[in-house]
């Protein structure tokens, strides 16, 4: 039991902002143990990046209703003050999105924004020691000289040497728990490469659990010991990677795995 | 025809609103209750009252039949100034938007300089051109409007100029006039649609201006703006002389917001 | 079989852009070299595959094919009319501000002279297209940004399609979908292929799309085709590192 990070039960998210309400995440239940790497796979529209925000703490609009339960660590994080969210946010829980164009700052030095959850959750702080671990931020995730890249902004870094970024900052507290909503999609098949080894890496030093929420099964199954396959808001399956790979149970889980492109003329069939 | 309640609220209170004013102002063309300009010596500076509801002004004139006239010719001058600026505004943004280089360099630079002079001076300038009178008025405040309408649809056509089905547009075929007016310019209509509401408040702002100064509407001929003027010397003997006038502006100004703000939400 | 395309010699630069003051003030000229001595060509019926990553020049290849890009050196000849181009992002190909139906007629509502159709005839041939890729009638009174990715692109697959074109170039056309909508607009794309009998330039990074899709292959990096051959020779016998290094991103088994 020790060893469960997070733990969610029957979580339930509807949109009331139009006529008729929509829900969009039902009665998901799932656990993540420390230093897990587990798959959300599913299509656009199928909950995933909403199951990820409620998990974040982003999901706070006055026109959603909310129902259910996320322990992470034993405290209950879904219904918890704004204060204590904040506590958990880029402290133990990182977040990395898809889009790494806007997810960094454009008129911001990357170390800057590298050094921000350090700002909050580690005021006592000196500024040469909130220094010396941005750069070795930087470092682990393999950017080449990390001292270079402090001083530049986003637009003068490509692509992955962002999404880079958003990971060293995403990881500099340490947390325990990280969540990567699609961080590959935007980005080249040699860089995604790359930055799937990257979090593998990260995941065995620093046994940082990871979440990892992606459409694409190939990556999934490069990364994830785990996986949980989600279609409109439900689970479909959930299970040891492999084993949903070679025996997908459910019909869907079957058609999105039917769904990879194989090396296989698709004229001849 | 879509049902009444499916538009959204601001929609639907901006309509009302702008409907009462414009069926006062069509009622203020054919009727008035008293002769707008026709003075009555006994009744000068009088209170609201069952036979002038507005009171009476300085001159004894009864304010709400000057209302009625002077929302009219409000109305008809900010209607005016706006319809050249957002025309000339369409036609230079949308050229220099969409083929940029030297063209648009040259209209820049132009639109730059009238850009800098302010409206009322460059009104001063053509009035004394050309002569008073609200028609000159008109135009000065309507050229003086053309940059900043034109600097508004040229963002938005740099922006849309690029976009994948323009290219598709034009490897169908479509000439540029018709990519230009017919696939781009209905795009920037949301955007060009509440400034054009801004505008239309800035031209029953500049107007009362430059009525204040003499050089809009004439007297004895009324205008919200000419009337808020001459009411300020008796802001405190008779407060509903500048308060009803004002409070037509506001409700004005206001409907027509909130229809922006209605359409922008649908 | 004779070629549809042929591209000798392309070399495209691009200079620094921004305004006319800024070039007369500065002398500096920024010179970027965005296409190396590119040549290859396309045989009438053929689906022939780009690979590469972003920035390597595949869409900048494309618009000079297209004569979108007017300044080049080198030699492009496309041996037929009206080219056309399907994009990657279904979201920004078609106009939002229009109906699906006026969006599909519009190809064929500017034609000039006596190509010019009466309203019956560009409904009929609309209707049509809509059948081939398809899609139901009622889809025309709709606005695109109520449509799914996987309709949007159907929809300007058909719109090009419908300016009566022997040649066309998909670019990156599935990566913007789901896995399970990837597989239905290739199969669509093979389908229209085999009927209509176009010559398709088919643009990804993916390659097992490309595999499934094409006959040839080019691999393209940093503005220069590294490799072009049978897509199979390629996939089996990779001859630089890049492709590869590809090959192993890709996953193939």
């Amino acid at each position: 039991m020790e060893d469960l990070l997070l733990e969610i039960k029957d979580l339930n998210i509807e949109f009331h902002d139009h006529d008729v309400p929509e829900r969009v995440v039902n009665g998901l239940n799932m656990k993540l143990k420390r230093g897990e790497i587990l798959g959300i796979v599913g299509e656009s529209g199928s909950g995933k990046s909403m199951t990820a925000m409620a998990i974040a703490g982003l999901l706070r609009r006055h026109d959603m209703k909310i129902g259910g339960e996320i322990n992470f660590e034993g405290t209950e994080i879904l219904h918890a003050s704004r204060t204590e969210i904040r506590g958990f946010q880029g402290d133990d829980i990182g977040i990395i999105f898809q889009e790494p164009m806007t997810s960094l700052n454009p008129v911001k030095r990357i170390g800057w924004q590298v050094e921000e959850s350090l700002r909050i959750h580690r005021p006592e702080m000196s500024k040469a020691q909130r220094y010396a671990l941005a750069i070795d931020s930087l470092k682990s995730v393999e950017l080449e000289e990390p001292e270079k890249t402090y001083k530049k902004y986003p637009h003068e870094l490509s692509g992955g040497m962002r999404q880079r970024v958003m990971i060293a900052s995403a990881m500099i507290c340490e947390p325990k728990l990280l969540i990567a909503d699609e961080p590959t999609t935007a980005l080249d098949v040699t860089i995604q490469l790359q930055i799937v080894k990257l979090l593998q890496r990260l995941n065995r030093e620093k046994n940082t659990s990871i979440l990892f929420i992606s459409h694409d099964l190939s990556l999934v199954k490069q990364l994830c010991a785990k996986i949980l396959v989600m279609h409109d808001g439900r689970v479909v399956e959930a299970g040891d990677t492999l084993e949903i790979f070679t025996h997908p149970k459910e019909a869907y889980t079957k058609e999105l795995i039917g769904a990879i492109p194989k090396v296989e003329k698709m004229k001849q069939l | 025809m879509k049902k009444w309640k499916s538009y959204p609220v601001n929609f639907r209170i901006g309509a009302v609103i702008t409907g009462i004013m414009l069926l006062l102002i069509v009622v203020g063309f054919f009727y008035t209750p008293y002769n707008p300009t026709g003075m009555d010596n006994s009744a000068k500076l009088a209170a609201p009252s069952l036979r002038h509801i507005m009171g009476c002004d300085n001159f004894g004139r009864d304010i709400f039949s000057r209302v009625l006239k002077g929302m009219g010719n409000t109305f008809l001058i900010a209607l005016a100034t706006v319809a050249i600026g957002v025309v000339c505004g369409i036609i230079v943004g949308a050229f220099t938007g969409y083929y940029g280089g030297w063209l648009d360099e040259i209209l820049m630079r132009v639109n730059d300089v009238v850009f800098a002079f302010p409206s009322i001076l460059l009104a001063l300038v053509f009035v004394s051109i050309f002569g008073t009178g609200k028609y000159n008025v008109v135009l000065a405040l309507g050229i003086a409007f053309v940059p900043s309408f034109a600097r508004i649809v040229r963002g938005e056509f740099i922006k849309y100029r690029d976009m994948d089905y323009v290219k598709s547009a034009r490897l169908a075929g479509v000439s540029s006039l018709r990519i230009i007016f017919v696939h781009i310019l209905p795009n920037t209509m949301t955007v060009l649609l509440s400034s054009i509401m801004i505008g239309f408040n800035n031209a029953v702002l500049a107007e009362a201006g430059m009525s204040y100064l003499g050089i809009g509407v004439q007297p004895p001929d009324a205008s919200l703006g000419s009337m808020l003027s001459e009411a300020q010397t008796y802001l405190f003997s008779a407060p509903n002389y500048a308060v009803f006038p004002g409070l037509m502006i506001i409700l004005m100004v206001l409907g027509f917001s909130l229809l922006a703000d209605g359409i922008k939400e649908r | 079989m004779e070629n549809i395309l042929e591209v000798n010699g392309l070399n495209v630069y691009y200079t620094n852009k921004g305004s006319v003051l800024n070039k007369i003030v500065s002398q500096r000229e920024n010179r970027q070299h965005v296409l190396k001595d590119v040549s290859f060509s396309m045989k009438k019926g053929e689906i022939l595959g780009l690979v590469g990553e972003s920035g390597c020049g595949k869409t900048t290849l494309a618009k000079a094919i297209l004569g979108m890009q007017k300044q080049f050196d080198g030699q492009i000849r496309l041996h037929c009319e009206n080219p056309q181009m399907v994009f990657q992002d279904p979201y920004g190909s078609l106009n939002p501000a229009k109906k699906i139906g006026w969006i599909l007629e519009e190809p064929l509502r500017v034609k000039k002279g006596s190509e010019r159709f009466s309203h019956e005839e560009r409904v009929r041939r609309v209707d049509e297209m809509l059948a081939r890729v398809g899609l139901e009638e009622k889809i025309k009174e709709h606005y695109p940004r109520e449509l799914s990715g996987g309709q949007r692109q159907r929809i300007a697959i058909a719109a090009a399609l419908l300016c009566d074109t022997e040649f066309l170039i998909a670019d990156e056309p599935v990566s913007a979908l789901d896995v399970t909508i990837q597989a239905q607009i290739i199969r669509l794309l093979l389908k229209l292929h085999e009927e209509m009998g176009i010559s398709i330039l088919f643009i990804s990074h993916d390659l097992r799309v490309v595999y499934q899709m094409c006959d040839n292959v080019m691999i393209m990096r940093e503005g220069i085709l590294l490799e072009q051959g049978e897509v199979d020779a390629v996939y089996r016998h990779p001859q630089t590192d890049y492709t590869k290094l590809l090959l192993e991103a890709a996953n193939i088994e």
